[in-house]
């Protein structure tokens, strides 16, 4: 984030914090929402779940700005509640799955597809990518998406998600690891 | 693994695919305006429920000066309540409901939409 930005969004966040501001929230979450819905979309792999997951982030994060010290940025913040909103439904859904299998035999669902049309403009090789992280654990899909598409430092993804620093930085390496097979694979096949 | 490839994976991760807004921030604002709606009715709905508790309750238990408080304010209702309260027949009780029962019915109006607001909402 540049400084400018970084200083608009801290005195987005004062206003909003102290003076009830509905305007500067709504240019918070007009800032953020594709950062948290990304995240989300890539963690849930629904985007229908990522929405309303998002949603429910911001409302979170509007009822608790107070709790918001400004210790870190305001975009990590969001960041560190949508991923424990997300593990709240993935383990309440698993819950459920787990529930359905007994009581029908059926083991996999198998995953929702991702639509282009959720994205302003994705290229091929993006779109790779995006299914490629799919097939990735969700530890490393979010350690991988902290660090190498928001840019945040191993020790602040590790803040994020509650994760000691050596968990993070085994997933990031992990995860790319499995990527390069994938993606490189897939392309050496085209090619040839 | 050539470093080039490695550089390639590394700017693709970089570079993610910016998702459509479709008007996700404009429910999300609605979202949050009908949340401070609810917060508000949940605020009201409890004052409505201590103002009835403290009207209809506290003449038999050790709230009981809260009724001296009111009625040092001039609320009549207080003072009716308490001259029912000394007499206290059924008759009276339904005098005073029936000359009460706007004031009571928007009370229990408000309470009841509180109460629906907080268990039904979808947020």
């Amino acid at each position: 984030m540049s400084f400018a930005a970084g200083t608009l969004e801290t005195a987005l966040v004062l206003r909003a914090q102290t003076q009830q501001d509905k305007q500067a929230f709504s240019r918070l979450v007009l800032m953020h929402q594709n950062k948290v819905r990304s995240f989300l979309l890539r963690l849930s792999r629904n985007a229908a779940n990522a929405d309303d997951l998002a949603q429910e982030v911001f409302i979170i994060a509007y009822q608790k700005l107070a709790n918001f010290r400004g210790s870190g940025e305001f975009g990590a913040w969001l960041c560190s509640i949508a991923y424990r909103c997300f593990l709240k439904h993935y383990r309440k859904q698993q819950r459920e799955n787990l529930a359905r299998d007994e009581f029908a035999g059926n083991a996999d669902e198998g995953l929702n597809p991702m639509a282009a049309d959720r994205y302003e403009s994705i290229s091929i090789e993006q779109m790779a990518l995006e299914k490629a992280l799919q097939q990735l654990s969700v530890a490393q899909t979010a350690a991988i998406t902290l660090c190498e598409s928001f840019g945040f430092s191993h020790s602040e993804a590790a803040a994020i998600l509650n994760q000691p620093l050596g968990t993070v930085k085994s997933n990031v390496k992990r995860g790319k690891q499995k990527l390069r097979e994938k993606l490189i694979g897939s392309r050496q096949e085209e090619q040839s | 693994m050539t470093s080039q490839e490695e550089q390639w994976l590394d700017n693709l991760l970089a570079d993610p695919p910016s998702v459509r807004d479709n008007g996700f921030t404009d429910q999300t604002l609605h979202a949050i305006k009908r949340y401070k709606q609810r917060r508000m009715m949940v605020f009201a709905g409890a004052w409505s429920l201590a103002f009835l508790l403290v009207l209809f309750v506290s003449p038999w238990t050790s709230l009981q000066s809260w009724v001296g408080v009111l009625e040092s304010s001039n609320f009549s209702i207080v003072a009716q309540i308490k001259a029912q309260i000394a007499q206290s027949s059924a008759d009276q009780w339904a005098a005073l409901l029936s000359d009460n029962w706007a004031f009571i019915f928007a009370f229990l109006a408000i309470t009841l939409v509180s109460l629906k607001n907080v268990f039904l909402s979808d947020v």
